[in-house]
C-alpha cells in the first residue's frame, strides 16, 4: 500500500468525518435541551438527500444552482424538523423514555414510507454539474472537485455552529439548559421556544449532512437507519451533549472507517463498534461528557 | 408582596407540606427555619414553580402565580438560589450570569454584571473560569449573582450558608445585608438561626411540613424556649 493511497483514504475519511459531525452535532444539541433520544434524526438526514435530488433536477448542469439547492434543502428540512417538534414531539417531553422512543420511532416509520411513496424504492443519485466532477491531481491521484467543495462548506458551517453555540446569548442559554433544565427554567429561560430553535438548527444540520451524502454517493430509502447508527456511535463516544466531543469522535470514527476499509474491507463497521464498546467500558460518559453525579 | 396560603405538596404518595402559609412585605427579610426535611426547600420550590402544590395558592405582587411555569415566575420578579449550588457547570462564570440576564426586567438602577462583580469581587477575577471548577463558596456567590441578574423584586435563598467556612458565612451575611439595603425582599431558609438572627425581620419555623411559629425576630429570640430549640445546636 503506497503512501498516496493512504493520503487519499485519509482525505475521504475527513469528508466522511465532517458529514458525521454535521449529523451527530444536531443529534447531540437536540438531546442536550430536550433529553429526547431522537431516532427520527436519521430521517431528517434522508429527507435532506431527497430534497436535494428533487431541487437539483431544475438545473442539473448549473454549478451555482447546486449550491443553492444544497442551502434550500437544508433549510426545508430545518422547517420540517421544527414543525414535527412543535406539533408532535413537544407533547412527549414529560413522558417516560419508552414513550419518547416510540414517538420518535413513529416519525422514522412515517418518513420512511413517505419517501418510498414520493420518490420510490429505487436508489437515486444526484446529477452533478461537470465542474464538480473534474478531478484534481493530489499526490498524483485524481481527487474530485466536489470533495473540496464539501470540505470548504463543511468548515464554514462548523465555524458558524461554533460561533452560535459558544459566542451568542442563544448558545449560552442552550448550554445552560443542557447543564440543568430546571435551573435554566428558574432563571427565566423559556425552554419551549429554545427547544424549537434547537430542533430547527439540529434537523437543518442533519438535512445538510444528507445533502452532502447525496453529493458523495447514492440516495437510498434506507440511508436513514445507516446514518442514525453511526451518528449515535459518534455522540456516545464523544459524550452526549458535548459539541467538542462529537467533533473529535466524528474524526476518529470517520478516519477509522476509512483506514479499516484498506485493511479489513468487510469489517470496517465492526471496528467502529468495537471502539464504542471499549469507550463505553472505560468512560461510560464518553470522551468529553461529564460523569453524572 | 408575597402571600403564600395553605400549600399542600406531595412527592409521589408522600406528603411534604401540610398547609404552609407565609407572607413577606416589601423590603422584609423573612427567615424560614427548620431541620433537614422540615419542608423549607419544598416551600421555596413551590413558590418558584419547580414543584406544583396540590392545594394552596402563591400570590406575588397581587397576581396569583400558582401553577405558572418557573420561567414566567422568574420573569414576574422572583429570583431563586437553590440549595446545593446548582451552577451551570460547563459554562464560565460570566456565561452563568449572562444566561440569567432578562432584558425585559433590566432597569436603570437594577443589577448588572458589573454590579454583581462589585458585590462579589472574586467572581470578577474568575469570570473566565468554568463554574464547575469553582470552590463551594465561589459557586454559592455565583448562584446568588445569577439570581440577581434577573433583577428580582423577591429573592429566595435556600440554605445559603450550608457547608461554607465560618469566614465565608460572615462575608455572605454582609452581602445579604447589602442586598436588603438595596430594597430587595428576601426569604431565606436556614437550619440554624445564628446566620439570620441579625438579618431577619420575621421568622417562620417549619416542622414536618407545617408552620410551628411565626413572629418577629426579637420576639422569637426573647422566647427562650422556642429559640433554644433552633439556636446553635
Amino acid at each position: 500500500m503506497s503512501i498516496e493511497t493512504l493520503a487519499i483514504q485519509a482525505a475521504v475519511g475527513l469528508v466522511n468525518a465532517m458529514l458525521l459531525f454535521l449529523v451527530a452535532s444536531g443529534l447531540s444539541l437536540i438531546f442536550g435541551v430536550s433529553r429526547i433520544i431522537n431516532f427520527a434524526h436519521g430521517s431528517f438526514y434522508m429527507l435532506g438527500a431527497y430534497a436535494a435530488f428533487t431541487l437539483a433536477q431544475f438545473a442539473p448542469t448549473h454549478p451555482g444552482w447546486l449550491l443553492l439547492a444544497v442551502a434550500l434543502s437544508a433549510l426545508a428540512v430545518a422547517v420540517v424538523g421544527a414543525l414535527v417538534e412543535t406539533s408532535f414531539l413537544r407533547r412527549v417531553y414529560a413522558s417516560d423514555e419508552l414513550f419518547q422512543l416510540l414517538a420518535t420511532f413513529a416519525v422514522v416509520l412515517a418518513v420512511s414510507d413517505l419517501v418510498k411513496i414520493v420518490w420510490g424504492s429505487a436508489n437515486k443519485s444526484l446529477p452533478l454539474p461537470a465542474t464538480y466532477r473534474q478531478a484534481l491531481p493530489i499526490l498524483g491521484q485524481p481527487f474530485p472537485v466536489y470533495y473540496f467543495l464539501l470540505l470548504v462548506l463543511g468548515v464554514v458551517v462548523m465555524a458558524g455552529l461554533w460561533w452560535l453555540v459558544y459566542r451568542t446569548r442563544w448558545g449560552v442559554q442552550v448550554r445552560a439548559c443542557t447543564d440543568d433544565r430546571d435551573m435554566a427554567n428558574a432563571i427565566g429561560i423559556n425552554q419551549k421556544w429554545l427547544t424549537t430553535s434547537v430542533f430547527l438548527l439540529g434537523t437543518g444540520l442533519a438535512g445538510l449532512g444528507g445533502v452532502f451524502a447525496a453529493v458523495m454517493g447514492t440516495i437510498t430509502p434506507v440511508m436513514d437507519s445507516d446514518m442514525l447508527v453511526e451518528a449515535f456511535v459518534v455522540v456516545v463516544v464523544g459524550g452526549l451533549g458535548s459539541l467538542l466531543g462529537s467533533f473529535v469522535a466524528a474524526l476518529i470514527v470517520g478516519e477509522l472507517k476509512a483506514m479499516a476499509i484498506l485493511v479489513f474491507p468487510s469489517a470496517s463497521m465492526v471496528i467502529v463498534f468495537l471502539l464504542m464498546a471499549v469507550i463505553l467500558i472505560v468512560r461510560p460518559w464518553g470522551l468529553f461528557g461529564e460523569a453524572e453525579e | 408582596m408575597l402571600d403564600v396560603s395553605d400549600l399542600h405538596v406531595y412527592y409521589g404518595l408522600s406528603q411534604a407540606l401540610f398547609g404552609v402559609s407565609l407572607r413577606a412585605e416589601r423590603g422584609e427579610l423573612i427567615a424560614l427555619v427548620g431541620r433537614n426535611g422540615a419542608g423549607k426547600s419544598t416551600t421555596l420550590k413551590a413558590i418558584v414553580g419547580l414543584c406544583r402544590p396540590r392545594r394552596g395558592r402563591v400570590v406575588f405582587g397581587g397576581r396569583d402565580v400558582t401553577g405558572w411555569p418557573p420561567y414566567r415566575i422568574a420573569r414576574a420578579g422572583i429570583g431563586y438560589v437553590p440549595e446545593d449550588r446548582r451552577v451551570f457547570r460547563s459554562l464560565t462564570v460570566q456565561e452563568n450570569l449572562e444566561a440569567a440576564r432578562l432584558p425585559e426586567r433590566e432597569r436603570a438602577d437594577g443589577w448588572t454584571m458589573a454590579g454583581v462583580f462589585e458585590l462579589f469581587p472574586d467572581l470578577a477575577r474568575l469570570r473566565g473560569h468554568l463554574a464547575g471548577r469553582l470552590s463551594g463558596g465561589q459557586q454559592q456567590m455565583l448562584t446568588i449573582g445569577r439570581a440577581l441578574m434577573t433583577n428580582p423584586d423577591l429573592l429566595l435563598l435556600d440554605e445559603p450558608s450550608e457547608g461554607l467556612a465560618p469566614l465565608l458565612v460572615q462575608l455572605l451575611a454582609e452581602r445579604v445585608a447589602l442586598m436588603k439595603e438595596r430594597g430587595l425582599t428576601i426569604v431565606l431558609s436556614e437550619q440554624n438561626v445564628e446566620f439570620v438572627r441579625e438579618l431577619a425581620d420575621r421568622v417562620y419555623t417549619l416542622e414536618k411540613g407545617e408552620v410551628r411559629y411565626e413572629g418577629r425576630m426579637q420576639d422569637f429570640l426573647a422566647s427562650e424556649e422556642i429559640a433554644r430549640a433552633y439556636l446553635g445546636v
